[in-house]
């Protein structure tokens, strides 16, 4: 997996037109508040996802006047660059996705060229936010981690949305029908599950330390505990087959409930992320600080996640998410920043919590960036 | 895009009516339309005559809806085939993929199309009850479900083979070979003998 050497923007958001290139290590952004770095990392999180995480509109991606816009990039190794991505995007028209040079016509062969986690304000909605959030935080890891399973994800989608048709439109399909698609959503929704799964293990077992590295004194034990109504066991000690079968029971159980009412009730659609602090909600009770510092470990928890081998390389994107922090804690996590393949962090001034200098600085402003060190 | 309007209306008609066709684009449609320009009134009379009487020349085979002149088709009018074995496909254009490959000997039955949720296409809609009626025959051992192996098209082979069901009838489904995802008429031959042959039980 790659690191990001260079970017190319045109007309997104207040970059009508933009080179740049970015180091190994810590790149550091640093401008005043609207000056355009949050947009930055917005255009490298796109390129990276397909998605940004501040807007689902994409008329606010282009640049004031335009309807359209471009962002390109080419990746590598630390050593050198070994592949481009380009990106046109326009309102209301259909992508158009380039792999170094070649046309791609499906998202999920272009998506995540390289591992992008991104540490942002908007963050908070992981713990504040409804549940979808949470499942779109399990599905878009899994998906940088197992492309067979954006592949699935997508399957289930659309499987789930024939069911909700055909049961608005029982006349004409009848049970006999339903019950055909269901051999499919059920392996596909068990498949989601049992990833959802041994994804939230993996992440219970690194949030843990994560939070203790961003809390001062006893903050106490922060946990997430995956809720589907499909698992019966605390763990993940049941097997497929069995998940199935108890998948194909509570659907034959609600099957009527969902005919009469046009949606699907059962599947892994429903599930949540519960994430406690000493065994009660954080959503509930928690500061809005403590919510914050809890989404920052699921981030940091996450980077360790898509790490565990070697080879893969993560591309970190920092932005505003200190404000809860003291120097000491701050300098844990300029640590743990400082571990990464790459990391893009963005600041109003020239931080004193990096353990070393970073590799390139960059002044941005109007529109514009220079690079001033590295 | 900028209209080539020095052409008389019934060049530019022509020129459209090529435009219909699958991967024909504005200059390709031009070319093809002056090449037909250059034929003599013989040729171009015959071939007119061929496009007006195609609805009533063409039309479905009665037993199995492949594309046929009378109303058996070839397939179904030929006594060498396999009478015991029918393979199911979605639509007409399959016939000749999975004929080209050779790995078929029996009869066809096009359900034309498959069921489709998301589209409103529900069982009624293809010819399931005509493969029901072929079954009752008796004459039927083994039914090949040769539906693409996409979401939709996995459905329609496990609703047919739930449906059909019955004692003395082996229901399969063509294997491997096929990309998940294909489209049928885009595997070539010897992917889909393959397929053809490594066929299993479904249901
Ligand atoms: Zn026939």
């Amino acid at each position: 997996m790659s690191i990001l050497h260079q970017l190319r923007l045109r007309g997104f958001r207040n970059y009508s037109r933009l080179d740049m290139s970015f180091r190994p290590g810590v790149n550091l952004l640093v401008g005043g508040n609207g000056q355009g770095k949050t947009n930055l990392l917005e255009a490298v999180y796109f390129l990276s996802l397909l998605r940004s995480f501040r807007t689902s509109r994409i008329a606010e991606l282009c640049e004031w006047g335009r309807s359209s816009f471009f962002v390109g990039g080419r990746m590598g190794s630390s050593g050198g660059a070994a592949g481009t991505v380009g990106l046109a995007v326009g309102v209301g028209k259909v992508r158009r996705m380039r792999v170094d040079g070649r046309r791609i016509h499906r998202a999920s062969e272009f998506i995540d060229k390289f591992h992008c986690v991104a540490l942002v304000p908007e963050d908070i909605h992981l713990i504040r936010g409804p549940a979808a959030e949470r499942r779109r935080f399990l599905d878009i890891l899994l998906s940088q981690a197992d492309r067979r399973y954006l592949h699935v994800l997508g399957g289930y989608k659309r499987l789930l949305k024939s069911r909700n048709a055909m049961l608005r439109n029982s006349g004409r399909f009848g049970l006999s029908a339903i019950a055909a698609f269901d051999e499919q959503l059920l392996r596909a929704g068990a498949a989601l599950i049992g990833a959802r799964a041994r994804l939230q293990e993996r992440l219970k077992a690194s949030v843990v330390g994560e939070w203790k590295g961003l809390s001062e004194g006893p903050g106490g034990e922060l946990s997430v505990e995956y809720k589907s109504m499909l698992r019966q066991g605390e763990h993940c000690e049941d097997s497929e087959a069995d998940m199935i079968e108890t998948y194909r029971r509570m659907l034959a159980d609600t099957v009527d409930q969902d005919l009469k009412e046009g949606w699907t009730r059962v599947g892994p659609h429903r599930d949540d992320l519960l994430i406690f602090l000493d065994g009660r909600k954080l959503s509930a009770f928690g500061s809005e600080g403590q919510c914050r510092r809890a989404a920052l470990a699921l981030r940091l928890a996450s980077i360790q996640f898509l790490s565990r081998s070697e080879s893969v390389k993560v591309v970190v994107l920092v932005d505003d998410v200190l404000g809860e922090l003291d120097l000491e804690r701050r300098m844990r996590f300029g640590e743990r920043l400082s571990a990464c393949a790459q990391v893009l962090l963005a600041l109003t001034e020239v931080p004193d919590w990096l353990p070393r200098g970073p590799a390139a600085t960059y002044n941005v402003g109007n529109g514009a960036v220079i690079r001033v060190q590295g | 895009m900028q209209s080539s309007s020095s052409y008389p209306e019934a060049v530019e008609q022509l020129i459209a009516g090529f435009r219909r066709l699958p991967g024909v684009g504005a200059r390709t449609a031009e070319r093809l339309a002056l090449a037909v320009l250059r034929w003599t009134p013989e040729e171009l009379h015959d071939f007119g005559l061929l496009l007006a009487t195609l609805p009533e020349r063409v039309g479905e085979c009665r037993v199995c809806g492949n594309l046929a002149e009378d109303d058996l088709c070839p397939v179904c009018r030929d006594p060498a085939r396999d009478q015991s074995i029918i393979c199911v496909v979605e639509n007409a254009d399959q016939v000749p993929v999975i004929e080209r490959s050779g790995g078929h000997r029996g009869l066809y039955h096009v359900l034309g199309g498959r069921i489709v949720p998301l589209d409103g296409i529900g069982p009624e809609d293809l010819r399931i009850g005509e493969l029901r009626a072929r079954l009752d025959s008796g004459e039927v051992r083994e039914l090949v479900l040769a539906t693409g192996s996409d979401i939709e098209g996995e459905a329609t082979a496990t609703y047919l083979a739930r449906e059909l069901r019955r004692p003395g009838l082996a229901i399969t489904r063509i294997a491997t070979g096929i990309p998940v995802g294909a489209d049928l008429a885009f595997a070539d031959s010897a992917t889909l003998a393959t397929a053809l042959n490594s066929r299993r039980p479904v249901g």
